[in-house]
């Protein structure tokens, strides 16, 4: 698998001076994709009062919620929860399967996020930290994304951050080391996307949301994600 | 000012099952958003986190080389809690109230 199929995969912009195809990160990140590939994500469930039974809160039913509400469910919603742990206050933590995150705060408290995770087979575990922040980010399609889409060729030099761009209004990077981990917590211009699995990796918040988080967390920031079932990253 | 007591009394007595009335329609046909939930019950992250933090301690493997991996409702409404270990594999019993009742090297 190659840097830009990976790329391609993700949906992000990977600059290709700074990846050389042969790489032995590349090599890592393209064994891990694989071993994301099995992965099988748990699904959000909505309550139909209709039909009174809990149904798939798929793509469709998202986006007819949000027409509905002009929100995500309540539950998605940004609030201040009890969280005991022995993290420090500044660590983000991924609940992938209940699509919440945290950012700890002192006083065994977190402000609790709703957001979206990776589609089935491309979710993923593991301990990272925060890299590198961005406002409005840039977003490059990659290059198969552009041959399978020829509308995104009008973006192959890279798509002005703006309400319109996929990240949405900041970019948090994930770092492993000093390596960029290639997924990011972002925002998004599909804010009926909070709740599900959907993405290509990378964490998705509506971009009030991302952007209170970016006001908060400082580079270095440990990030732990959990997903029950996902390829470990670099193997913890 | 005494003579409009029995008024009071009842339009009081009239007015207060109303409001009741109001309040238990309000409660009752509760307007907010339908509950989500996940398709199967996992552990709080907190309660999985509590449990790699009693591992890291216990087997001294660095906190950093833990992660749960996954998890599942046990028994008196505790959870069970797999996690990864610098390579191997440990599960930790703990209850809703954050105690770890068990802990073994898979």
């Amino acid at each position: 698998m190659s840097a830009q199929s990976i790329a391609s995969r993700l949906n992000i912009l990977i600059p290709r001076q700074k990846l050389p195809l042969r790489s032995p990160v590349v090599a890592l990140i393209a064994v891990f994709c694989a071993c994301a590939a099995l992965a099988q994500a748990l699904e959000t469930q909505i309550f139909d009062p209709a039909t009174r039974t809990w149904v798939t809160y798929d793509p469709r039913q998202a986006v007819k919620y949000y027409r509905a509400h002009g929100q995500a469910p309540e539950e998605f919603q940004r609030r201040i929860v009890d969280f005991r742990t022995a993290e420090k206050p500044g660590t983000i933590i991924i609940d992938g399967d209940k699509h919440f995150l945290y950012y700890v705060l002192p006083d065994f408290q977190a402000i609790r996020y709703g957001i979206g995770v990776g589609k089935d087979g491309f979710g993923w575990a593991g301990i990272v930290k925060v890299g590198r922040k961005q406002e409005w980010p840039t977003w490059t399609p990659p290059a198969e994304m552009i041959e399978r889409d020829p509308k995104a060729a009008q973006y192959k030099d890279g798509m002005p951050g703006g309400p319109e761009n996929p990240l949405g209004a900041r970019a948090l990077y994930l770092y492993e080391g000093n390596q960029d981990t290639i997924y990011r917590i972002h925002g998004t211009n599909q804010p009926w996307s909070i709740g599900l699995n959907i993405s290509s990796g990378c964490i998705r918040m509506n971009n009030d949301d991302v952007t209170d988080l970016y006001n908060r967390v400082e580079i270095g920031a440990k990030v732990i994600v959990l997903m029950q079932g996902a390829a470990l990253y670099r193997g913890v | 000012m005494n003579s409009l007591k029995p008024h009071a009394a009842f339009f009081f007595a009239l007015g207060f099952p109303v409001a009741l009335a109001g309040c238990s329609t309000s409660n009752s046909s509760t307007p907010t958003s339908p509950v989500v939930r996940t398709s199967e019950a996992t552990a709080p992250a907190a309660l999985q986190l509590t449990c790699a933090s009693e591992a890291a301690t216990r087997f001294d493997v660095s906190s950093d080389k833990i992660l749960p991996v996954s998890s599942r409702p046990g028994g008196d409404g505790g959870y069970l809690v797999d996690l990864s270990m610098d390579g191997q594999q440990a599960t930790c019993a703990i209850g809703e109230d954050g105690v770890v009742t068990s802990l073994e090297r898979a």
